[in-house]
């Protein structure tokens, strides 16, 4: 049996330890040795995660019968609407390159480029929103990068590994984005919260918000392009502050289901820090 | 030998942690293997490999999530210091201590896990935590921890040299 003061000797140098790591961890000296060690993990990883996806589909496909049953002819429903909806839209489209030459009109954007990534892992801790994809630098990947899927936006590159990184979601409690509602034009910073749920705050009160709004990415900031799909929008109140409305969002996407998303690879996020550093003027707001 | 034994068993726990227990969580808990082998392990061992335990286990661990990297450690090793201090070794057939050791545990765990993200800068919402996650992760835990405890104390004694009489 150890003494007492045998065992706080013990305890005192892993705490020393710990914080050694963390210290060096936080100013990124450790990033080399992490990226390295990431590569068999993110192995191990995707091996085990093609095993686990596949039971869970199996499982998922038994206990969601009755659901898709029920949505299907939902979606039958819909179709007819949106049958409709197209004619109209093809119309718009066909006089859309007569109207842009007329005003003028450039796209400024290239086509986007994508890459599919498949999710091999989640956060372990239940505290932060974050998956892992089974790309790296070594397929390009650079932090900043948009990563969406057909649905929507799910969040962007905030660590990356030689074969896999990190990806912050939209739901984490750090994630904002800028996004604009798509009928009214309000615009507002989509925040995730604890529940996982996601809430545009900071949308001024003169703003109307429309219940079922759709919400895109603005890309104020330059985080994020332009017109990414994020959600509907559900209900909208005052803030704690009543000096702005904010509005709870339903995503389109299932975050605890993901498995495979694509990240946008010819995106550049614009770096608005030197902005930061200069002399702040009276009033002056910070970026995204 | 057991403290050369955790790095492959924290590694399988630490890839089954990262993908398949996703799949099972109820609210935002789920079993933590980590925790629960480590606790078994220093509840078998003794302090000093259950320290060297919760530094692999923990470091492992963060090299799957944001938290930077000897986060978790830190957590885990305060973890098993305390259960170490108010217990000490358990014997492996008992049944009594270890669900007690694991439901403290986990909420202690689960605290300074979330105080060490939110001084790092990391946004934590210390109420949701322990209402949402760390609720069902205790109980989770606590359901499972006798088979892990047993489980590991096979292990334990495997790793062991044998007395042999002469």
């Amino acid at each position: 049996m150890r003494s007492g003061s045998s065992r706080l000797i013990i305890f005192g140098v892993a705490v020393f330890i710990c914080l050694i790591l963390i210290g060096i961890s936080v100013t990124g000296i450790l990033s080399p040795v992490e990226a390295l060690l990431s590569v068999p993990l993110g192995l191990l990883q995707g091996a085990s995660s093609n095993v686990t996806n596949r039971a869970s589909t199996v499982f998922n496909n038994i206990s969601d019968y009755q659901t898709l049953q029920q949505r299907n002819a939902e979606l039958e429903k819909a179709l007819v609407n949106f049958q409709q909806e197209i004619v109209e839209l093809r119309e718009i489209k066909a006089d859309y390159p007569r109207l842009s030459s007329l005003v003028g009109y450039k796209n400024e954007f290239p086509d986007r480029q994508y890459l599919a990534a498949s999710v091999i892992g989640r956060d372990t801790t239940g505290l932060l929103r974050t998956i892992i994809i089974d790309r790296g630098t070594r397929d390009n990947l650079a932090v900043g990068m948009p990563v969406v899927t057909e649905l929507g936006l799910v969040g962007r590159i905030f660590k990356v590994a030689a074969t896999n990184a990190q990806v912050q979601l939209v739901t984490d409690l750090n994630s904002y984005v800028n996004v604009r509602l798509q009928k009214s034009r309000a615009e507002g910073s989509l925040v995730g919260t604890a529940s996982g749920d996601l809430r545009i705050t900071f949308i001024p009160l003169t703003d109307e918000v429309d219940q079922s709004d759709s919400v895109v990415t603005s890309g104020i900031g330059g985080k994020f392009p332009t017109g990414i799909a994020v959600g509907q929008l559900i209900n909208s109140r005052l803030d704690d502050t009543n000096l702005f409305q904010e509005a709870q969002v339903r995503s389109y996407i299932d975050f605890n289901r993901l498995e495979i998303v694509m990240v946008i690879t010819n995106f550049q996020p614009l770096d608005l820090s030197s902005f930061a550093t200069a002399t702040p003027a009276p009033g002056a707001v910070s970026g995204q | 030998m057991g403290r050369y034994i955790s790095l492959p068993l924290l590694l399988i726990a630490v890839i089954l942690q990262s993908t398949v227990i996703p799949e099972i969580r109820i609210a935002g808990g789920g079993p933590d293997l980590i925790l629960m082998m480590v606790l078994s392990w220093t509840m078998l061992a003794g302090l000093e490999e259950g320290i060297i335990w919760a530094i692999v286990g923990g470091v492992l661990q963060d090299l799957v999530t944001s938290a930077p990297t000897g986060t978790t450690a830190l957590a885990l090793v305060v973890v098993v210091f305390l259960s170490d201090l108010v217990l000490g070794p358990v014997s492996r057939n008992n049944i009594i201590f270890p669900p007690i050791i694991i439901a403290a545990g986990t909420a202690i765990f689960q605290l300074v896990l979330a105080i060490l993200l939110t001084v790092l800068g990391h946004t934590v919402s210390i109420s949701y935590t322990l209402s949402t996650i760390t609720v069902p992760t205790l109980l989770f835990n606590v359901v499972l921890i006798l088979p892990i405890f047993r489980i590991m104390g096979i292990i334990f004694r495997m790793s062991r040299p044998r007395r042999v009489t002469l």
